[in-house]
């Protein structure tokens, strides 16, 4: 995962902190419990994440010249294939 | 609090790559600035879009949460998540600001621009307690 841990545990509390501060959210579980879960299913999301970040690498290493890694061009091929992948999840 | 910084650290390194470094990184911000609108950090806006639509799915669908305005609460978790995965990015905008305001003084004491940054950078996330 390209996450820290401590970054992934901020995420979800943030995103529970959001959920609890909706009116038209109702938690069925404790707030404990539900940021857990949350932290749980982005994780195992995150964990999926990290084939999108290599296919749209592979995919720029397959190129016929070498694109160096943080160069504009490379950075720009990037978030079109790494966009394409996400695509294929169903957006 | 830059300067204080600027003046502890002001040793001298290669000038040549002092200006390459300070060239790389005013060149990475005008393409990031241009590409902001489009990308987060680490993962693409539509990614965190579809983080954010799972995560409120699946608690709904597991019985954690209930809602009847499904969207709504998707539209307002996805900004959350924006939020907090671009706080890297902010935090990297406020020390290239910082860094300009002090460039001419770090040129002619000839700082170097990386070593300021990551100074700078530790500075505000202790500053804004961030996680990044």
């Amino acid at each position: 995962m390209r996450l820290s841990r401590e970054k992934l545990n901020k995420l979800a509390s943030s995103s529970t902190e959001q959920l609890a501060s909706m009116n038209n959210v109702e938690f069925l579980e404790g707030y404990d419990d539900i940021r857990q879960e949350v932290r749980r299913i982005l994780e195992e999301l995150l964990t999926n994440e990290e084939k999108l970040d290599k296919a749209a690498r592979l995919k720029i290493e397959s190129q016929n010249r070498i694109i160096p890694e943080g160069s504009a061009e490379w950075t720009i091929l990037y978030h079109k294939y790494y966009n394409d992948e996400v695509k294929k999840l169903g957006i | 609090m830059a300067l204080h910084i600027f003046l502890l650290s002001a040793d001298v390194g290669c000038k040549e790559l002092h200006h390459l470094c300070r060239l790389s990184a005013v060149l990475e911000f005008s393409f990031k600035r241009q590409g902001s609108k489009l990308t987060v950090m680490l993962f693409s806006k539509e990614y965190v879009g579809y983080l954010a639509k799972q995560v409120v799915k699946r608690l709904k669908d597991n019985h954690f949460i209930q809602t009847h305005e499904l969207d709504k609460v998707v539209e307002r978790v996805h900004s959350s998540m924006v939020e907090e995965l671009s706080l890297e990015d902010r935090i990297n905008d406020e020390v290239r600001v910082i860094l300009e305001a002090y460039s001419d003084e770090m040129r002619n004491r000839g700082a170097n621009y990386q070593e300021m940054f990551k100074k700078v950078k530790n500075e505000l996330v202790r500053k804004y307690k961030a996680v990044l």
